[in-house]
């Protein structure tokens, strides 16, 4: 294994993976990729490595650490020599920074730790990215005719997905797939908005298994989800917040 | 000394607020509980001293270059891990090593953690680190190449090696 690097554009399409292209370079590199195999190999890899990677917690610090620290700071700092003359001055601030950081890393803990978990949202992006990796994978029904996506759904998920036509609002329908994500399938209808792509995920809603509505941001895309005809539809999208806001406001309207 | 004193609770803003991120990057280099707490005090220490010094861009960078230099020295100094390993195929042997352990050690078991784990910590310390930083920690290129003081273009190579071995031995893993 001396070559790691079989296509010159290896690192190229890491980086774009990595969201470090600007998007003339990485528009350029998704027509390389769709004709280069190593390169679709090369991004299997990269959802397959950070599939495995996202999953893995940080070290929690352990309790004390941030006491001796703060022990060791003061002490440093000479802030003993100041403490006898500012007793409650000294004692304050410093309790102060620490019961802030306490209070921080309470919420980091909790932050951290719900959207890590199996989030049902991150696996929707996971999803959404790996279907943008493999070109071949985005839809399975190409039409923009919903009379023709709908019935493709019947026999392959246990429910009718809401199959939408919104063109008249600037949002295309490209197609449909099934996907399957947190172990149950379901519904994918991806529309254009000019550059951008928006993928709209359906599955039965199950009485108190879902989360309330949200909006959120994760490795770059927005997520929306929302409760609909007792589905739970969820969008990922490039579009930027406001614009996928419109997006979910045209799609309920209809 | 005692001049530094009206910057201490900035300070200690400073290392509060990133103290997760040092703490689980200097465990993740030197493998030790009670060695990270040590690098992780030290690494402190070392950054109040530099911290009049500091301009104030990216904190955590900065923070986490302080942690890893440390973290390194000592594990020199110990011996535990040589920075520079060429161990290539230690994670697919490991990968082995851990099926042998058990016959249900298929990835997406209940054991996922530990393994992946144990895939991660026999990688080369140069590629973990980037792994870490980059996947963890969600450092951009810029922010890694400053941690790890390397060029971008290093980082990148180093990132891609690493994930390729990490996947290699995932599959493994599967196959057996």
């Amino acid at each position: 294994m001396s070559t790691h690097f079989e296509c010159e554009q290896t690192l190229l399409v890491q980086a774009d993976f990595d969201g470090e292209l600007d998007a003339g370079r990485a528009a350029a590199l998704v027509e390389h990729v769709a004709q280069c195999e190593h390169c679709r190999n090369v991004s299997d890899q990269l959802a397959r490595s950070r599939a495995l990677l996202r999953g893995v917690p940080r070290y929690p610090v352990p309790r004390g650490l941030q006491e001796s620290i703060e022990r060791a700071v003061q002490k440093q700092s000479g802030a003993t020599v100041e403490q006898d003359r500012s007793p409650a001055r000294g004692n304050r601030t410093a309790w102060l920074g620490w019961a802030t950081a306490l209070a921080a890393s309470v919420v980091l803990a909790i932050v951290w730790f719900l959207p890590r978990s199996p989030d049902l949202d991150a696996q929707l992006v996971a999803s959404h990215v790996r279907s943008l990796q493999l070109e071949s994978h985005l839809i399975d029904v190409p039409s923009s005719d919903h009379h023709t996506v709908r019935p493709w759904f019947a026999g392959k998920v246990d429910f009718a997905p809401l199959v939408k036509e919104l063109g008249a609002d600037g949002y295309e329908l490209r197609g449909g797939r099934v996907d399957v994500v947190g172990g149950r399938p379901v519904s994918v209808l991806v529309y254009q908005a000019g550059r951008h792509l928006v993928a709209v995920y359906m599955w039965p809603e199950r009485a108190g298994a879902d989360s309330p509505p949200r909006a959120q941001q994760i490795d770059g895309f927005n997520v929306r989800r929302w409760s609909e005809s007792g589905l739970v539809v969820s969008c990922i999208s490039d579009l930027a917040s406001d614009e996928l806001d419109r997006f979910e406001q045209r799609w309920r309207a209809r | 000394m005692p001049m530094h004193s009206p910057l201490v609770p900035d300070f200690e803003e400073l290392a509060a607020t990133h103290l997760e991120s040092a703490y689980n990057l200097a465990r993740w280099l030197v493998r030790d509980p009670a060695l990270a707490d040590d690098v992780v005090q030290d690494a402190m220490l070392r950054a109040l001293r530099y911290y009049h010094g500091f301009r104030g861009e990216n904190a955590r960078a900065w923070l986490l270059q302080i942690v890893r230099n440390v973290a390194l020295t000592r594990l020199k100094r110990t011996g535990a891990e040589s920075p520079v390993s060429s161990v290539e195929d230690a994670p697919a042997s490991q990968a082995a090593e851990v099926a042998r352990d058990g016959p249900e050690t298929a990835l997406m078991r209940q054991d996922d953690q530990r393994l992946l784990h144990e895939l991660l910590a026999g990688l080369p310390v140069e590629l973990r680190e980037c792994l870490i930083l980059r996947e963890i920690e969600e450092l951009s290129y810029k922010e890694i190449a400053r941690v790890v003081d390397a060029p971008i273009g290093t980082v990148m190579s180093r990132l891609w090696r690493g994930r390729r071995l990490l996947v290699q031995a995932a599959r493994a893993l599967e196959a057996v």
